[in-house]
């Protein structure tokens, strides 16, 4: 497992620690160690069934770990489940209200239940950023599209600031525009110093609004670290276009030269990108391509494996 | 508390009213019945008419002296039992199984709410729902009364007293459910198991004053302890019977509340 922190000085606010969570024979969680650093946007990765709801569900007290701790602000998230909730903002990965509620009445029952009285200080400016306006508020919640069921979960998790927002699949369902919007209401509560852990499937999304990513595989953290820390030690490939040849095969520690058609070569570089850069300005190039890794690069390397790891 | 309290009861706001209604105008029929067959005389001669498998069903086996304890006994009507303890049971089903079944829990869970409070602040509110349903039926029987001018034939305090014998059985069979919700996921699967249960209590009940065989285990049947023959004979409440059924209450909703405290929720 490879741990690495975007930032060491910032205090953890969610820490697991050896997480374990087993249903009978199925072993959803295997030891899972994973902090997340006040302020930040974290993003959660991995396919379906590799634990990540799990571990949600772990952290909201829904579930109760079989082995090893999870804890926010320091408390733990079962025991002190009650008191930790009035300082989260959740979004499930399935939106269900029930069938009594408009909009509107449904942000009442959960601010009422969140013991705020009268209209909270962020719902109108996240109403208006969203475009849900009075008359779809009036409406009733089951008769809603999905992104915009969507909108109202995300608002009744945000509308009271809290201090740690945990969102399972934020995204799915919303056009490109309430997604932009969403994330600079993100930006904007992390800036005042809330904390933001997300799930997604969507790997643009991650890759554009989380400082750290962890993966995670088979219920255990596969990886951790800001999108540039998760490329180090990956190869990535280069085609270089030669306008002479050079004499001889490069000698570069972490470059492999893959094969040569006529004067374009392929390499495969691990980690020096540098050392395969001098060796090109000492030769004579018309073109080059270099691989740039996304993070879906990564996801899929990550996972390329996973039947074989089922198998085993 | 007080906020999911009325939310559960603005939620289940037309079945109270459909259930309550369904009472109402089951107990006017009963009342019009009496009318129809030509009061206590014609109460008495349609008594000796019925074979012994009705009179276990309506438990009459002490017979009958007026027409206020043909009217009690006609509250173990199955009608009565279908509506008054199917609504229980609908409802109760719901307090957890059929949120998680749904998804809400998810959402509401998240809530800084204690799980036990949220549950009793429902329990609460499905408690005042039997209350109303219970009401209805006696309203039911009092309007009846009015409209067939039979109102000085019927003793008010003893149909008051099966209402209340009534009450606590459908409270027993709410915390039951109520108990069997909290541990299943599913609200099918907690309707029928509770129904089940219910089914089995009746028959037993129902033949073990047909069967020897089985006569001695009627005390298992939560429908043992619901004899409105017997308190229109006595006038009074069985204290030993309410005391049973409310035992079972409290204790299947204490058993409700804990395991929902404990338990995964897993949707």
């Amino acid at each position: 497992m490879i741990i690495l922190h975007a930032d060491n000085v910032m205090t953890p606010l969610i820490e697991l620690q050896s997480l374990t969570k087993h249903y009978g024979k199925v072993k959803a969680l295997r030891g899972v160690d994973l902090s997340v650093n006040q302020g930040t946007i974290f993003g959660f990765l991995g396919p379906n069934g590799a634990g990540k709801s799990t571990t949600i569900r772990i952290l909201m007290g829904f579930i109760k770990p079989t082995k090893g701790n999870a804890t926010i602000f320091g408390q733990d998230s079962w025991n002190k489940s009650y008191t930790l909730k009035s300082r989260i903002g959740f979004v499930p990965d399935t939106i269900r209200f029930g069938k009594s509620f408009t909009g509107r009445s449904f942000l009442e029952y959960t601010a009422k239940l969140r013991g705020i009285k009268g209209t909270p200080v962020y719902q109108k400016q996240l109403l208006d950023q969203l475009e849900m306006p009075e008359q779809v508020l009036k409406r009733k919640v089951h008769t809603y599209s999905s992104g915009m069921a969507k909108k109202i979960a995300l608002i009744q998790a945000m509308q009271h600031k809290p201090d740690l927002m945990i969102f399972d699949e934020p995204t799915e369902a919303l056009d490109p525009i309430s997604r932009k919007t969403l994330f600079t209401a993100m930006k904007e509560l992390q800036k005042e110093g809330s904390t933001i852990l997300m799930s997604s499937h969507i790997l643009p999304d991650i890759q554009e609004i989380c400082e750290t990513i962890a993966l995670i595989k088979n219920g255990s953290i596969e990886s951790e670290g800001s999108v540039d820390q998760l490329r180090q030690g990956r190869s990535r490939n280069m085609t270089v276009e030669f306008k002479t040849l050079p004499d001889s095969d490069p000698a570069i520690p972490g470059v492999t030269l893959l094969s040569k058609e006529g004067n374009i070569w392929s390499f495969n570089i691990v980690d020096n990108l540098k050392g395969m850069l001098q060796y090109l300005t000492s030769h004579n190039i018309v073109d080059l391509e270099y691989q740039k890794l996304s993070l879906e690069d990564l996801f899929l390397a990550a996972y390329e494996n996973d039947s074989e790891d089922i198998k085993t | 508390m007080t906020s999911v309290f009325i939310q559960m009861l603005y939620g289940f706001r037309y079945s109270v009213s459909f259930v309550s209604l369904g009472m109402f105008l089951v107990s006017m029929l009963i009342i019009y019945i009496v009318d129809g067959i030509g009061g206590l005389e014609g109460v008495n001669e349609f008594m000796k008419m019925m074979p012994d498998g009705i009179k276990a069903m309506f438990k009459m086996d002490e017979g009958l002296s007026s027409v206020t304890g043909f009217i009690a006994v006609e509250y173990r009507d199955p009608g009565y039992f279908m509506i008054g303890l199917g609504f229980a049971i609908a409802i109760a089903s719901g307090l957890v199984a059929r949120e998680i079944e749904n998804g809400t829990i998810l959402m509401f869970g998240a809530m800084p709410i204690k799980r036990w409070r949220y549950l009793l602040s429902k329990i609460a509110a499905l408690v005042l729902g039997l209350l109303v349903v219970i009401i209805a039926a006696g309203l039911g029987t009092y309007i009846g009364s009015l409209l067939t001018n039979t109102t000085s034939d019927i003793d008010f305090t003893v149909i008051s007293l099966v209402l209340v014998n009534f009450l606590v059985l459908t409270l027993a069979v709410s915390g039951i459910t109520a108990a069997l919700s909290s541990k299943l996921s599913s609200g099918g699967r907690t309707v029928s198991v509770a129904a089940a249960i219910m089914a089995i209590m009746y028959f037993i009940d129902l033949l073990s004053s047909l069967l020897d065989l089985i006569s001695n285990i009627d005390f298992l049947s939560l429908f043992h302890y619901y004899d409105p023959g017997a308190i229109a004979n006595s006038g009074q409440l069985n204290l030993g019977h309410i005391l049973v059924l409310l035992g079972i209450t409290i204790f299947t909703y204490g058993l409700a509340l804990y395991v929902y405290n404990k338990r995964d929720i897993t949707v």
